[in-house]
């Protein structure tokens, strides 16, 4: 036994059927300065064990050949029980070929008989210390997952029910992280939603966007203007939060300020996905040209806000990297991805799709009018700027619309998104190539929006250009009758979709396709 | 692209080997009409044209353009046209283009 006044180096169980052996090994290690139990079989061991928890030991000796049950069982059992705990396993001459089956149970290292005491000392110094460090790292591994829960709960709790209409989709793909929403009531008919990604996915980043939401909230009571904010904490990450390693901290954020009285909002993003705003009708905006740099990169001040006009009818919508990334790889819009995340919430199901997001994904909508029909409106599923010149790319186009339409709306038919394809096709190839001349400087815009109340989807394209007039009548009877090899488009618009409306001589169009099969719209 | 000229029962046979979109009409309708206009099938005294769409998914208004083209220089020959699609959507946008009062329309099994 160790000296009284001695702190023992750590609990062993010692297990041999050779009393002799048993004895030295014992010896050995108490004099060394370890706890010894010590137990003349796997039987006895066990009923050591019911006693002394396997949690109170810091490494098993144990030796091979032992009547009734041999070293291996032991391991196994071991493994079986408690992982974390490394073992020593005593072999005779002869016994080589144990090594492999020893190491497949978990024994981190092997003695010969007659053990050499030194050797003894080393390999169970050695193997406590495995034991403690796999311990902490069990320990570390439960305590992310607690603050995971925590900031899964935070997320969810960072709504407060003030009016402000905010649906939240938050599915983490790491143990923690710095991905988080959170509203603050400014004041009569105005807030601030606030989306945060922290880079990194570990207990640093949760704790970063921890601190960041307490300044955050800290500066917008004493009523500082959110650039102020931001440009301030981008200071406080290259002046204080820096550390001597190359590591860069970084935090990309959106903030909008949404104004209801004065039907306006303005969105700021720093190395955030820019926040997309959809009057709910026919119009998609992106608030923002250009990518800026997240907050802790790059001393100076942050952009200038962008401000939008808005409708009672209008959403905002907010996504970290993560769906962008996710978008990217299933090769379509990550507002798709956020309508059918939208709807799986709604229901209570995760698309099947979401298995592949290597990121933590973290989206939002923040509804203009307070309370309402949260289903009510055109959601948007799809849109991008196209240029003229893209009219030779339509073939590639239209596979990322068809699969957007196809993870956002799984249960239109084949035949409904094939109609809804061509008629797109139709409209988008006519704005490229004659609205937009072909030229690469000039664009077109493509939306697909979805209104799942009223079992719609609208497609909008517009482009520059003047369009031209023509009586649609007239060239519908000239295209039957006299066989013109031109306006088959237009009669398949007129026939595939819902409603079929243009102005600004044919400039801007609108179709609405309803979800079900035409044969089927037709009867019913 | 491929064609067949069957004497027997004096029917060109033209195989669109897949889509006839706008993004692929012009080669195309250059391919379909050089064989048109090729002496070998222009001197034979074929009378029936048939456009095989059977591997063909989509066919846009631009694809649509090209068959109306055909259509006429058959007829302006006295010719008449008759085409098989496979897909059922392709079908479905002959008759709505009312293209199936010009030629003779018919679906693979």
């Amino acid at each position: 036994m160790p000296d009284a006044n001695q702190t023992s180096l750590g609990t062993v169980l010692v297990v041999d059927d050779d009393n002799l052996s048993r004895r030295c090994l014992k010896v050995f290690l108490e004099k060394a300065g370890y706890s010894v139990l010590a137990a003349t079989g796997v039987d006895h061991a066990l009923e050591l064990l019911k006693k002394t928890p396997l949690a109170t030991l810091d490494c098993l000796v144990t030796d091979y050949r032992m009547p009734e049950k041999d070293g291996l069982w032991l391991l196994k059992w071991l493994q079986e029980q408690d992982s974390q705990m490394a073992a020593i396993m005593v072999t005779a001459e002869g016994e080589k070929q144990l090594v492999t089956a020893s190491l497949r149970q978990g024994a981190c290292d092997f003695l010969d008989k007659p053990v050499d005491a030194r050797l003894l000392v080393a390999a169970v110094a050695k193997a406590c210390e495995l034991t403690r460090h796999h311990r902490n790292m069990a320990r570390a591994e439960s305590d992310v997952k607690a603050i995971g829960r925590i900031q899964q709960q935070m997320v969810g709790n960072a709504i407060p029910d003030c009016g402000l209409s905010v649906e939240l989709c938050y599915h983490p793909s790491h143990e923690a992280g710095g991905d988080y929403l959170s509203l603050f009531p400014l004041g009569g008919e105005r807030f601030l939603v606030l989306a945060t990604d922290v880079s990194g996915h570990d207990l640093r980043a949760a704790y970063l966007s921890a601190y960041f939401q307490g300044f955050v909230r800290g500066m917008m009571e004493a009523r500082e203007p959110i650039e102020k904010v931001l440009a301030a904490f981008n200071r406080f990450l290259l002046q204080e939060a820096g550390d001597q390693s190359s590591e860069v901290t970084s935090v990309a954020v959106c903030a909008l300020v949404l104004d209801r009285a004065e039907g306006r909002a303005k969105s700021l993003s720093c190395g955030f996905p820019m926040a997309v705003y959809c009057d709910g009708v026919r119009e998609v905006r992106t608030l923002g040209d250009l990518w800026s740099s997240p907050l802790g990169w790059f001393d100076g001040t942050v952009d200038e806000p962008v401000s939008v006009e808005t409708l009672p009818t209008g959403r905002f919508y907010l996504w970290t990297d993560g769906l962008e990334d996710l978008a990217l790889q299933l090769g379509a819009s990550p507002m798709g991805l956020a309508f059918a995340l939208l709807n799986g919430r709604r229901c209570g199901m995760t698309p099947i799709w979401m298995k592949k997001a290597a990121d933590d994904i973290l989206f939002a909508t923040v509804q203009v009018a307070p309370g309402g029909e949260r289903e009510a409106g055109f959601y948007p599923i799809f849109f991008a700027r196209y240029p003229g010149s893209d009219y030779l790319k339509v073939d590639a186009h239209q596979e990322e619309w068809s699969r957007t339409l196809k993870i956002a709306l799984p249960e239109l038919t084949d035949t409904r998104v094939f109609d809804i394809l061509l008629c797109a096709r139709e409209i988008a190839v006519n704005a490229m190539r004659h609205g937009c001349k072909g030229c690469p400087d000039q664009q077109s815009t493509f939306l697909m929006m979805c209104d799942p109340a009223s079992r719609l989807i609208r497609v909008v394209i517009s482009d520059p250009g003047p369009g031209h007039e023509f009586d649609w009548q007239e060239h519908k009877r000239k295209t039957e009758e006299d066989l013109i090899d031109e306006h088959r488009g237009l009669m398949l618009i007129d026939m595939l979709s819902t409603r079929f409306e243009t102005s600004r001589r044919g400039a801007h169009v609108e179709m609405d396709f309803s979800f079900d099969d035409l044969a089927t719209a037709i009867a019913s | 692209m491929k064609q067949n000229l069957d004497i027997t029962t004096g029917t060109l046979t033209v195989a669109f080997p897949g889509d006839v979109l706008s993004t692929n009409v012009d080669s195309l309708r250059q391919a379909t009409f050089a064989a048109l206009e090729s002496p070998e099938i222009k001197n034979s005294a074929w009378m029936t044209l048939r456009l095989d769409l059977t591997a063909a998914k989509m066919v846009d208004s631009a694809g649509l353009n090209l068959i109306v083209s055909i259509i006429k220089a058959v007829k302006s020959r006295g010719g008449s046209v008759r085409a098989t699609v496979g897909n059922p959507n392709v079908y479905r946008t002959f008759i709505f283009t009312r293209l199936d009062k010009q030629l003779e329309l018919a679906q693979a099994a």
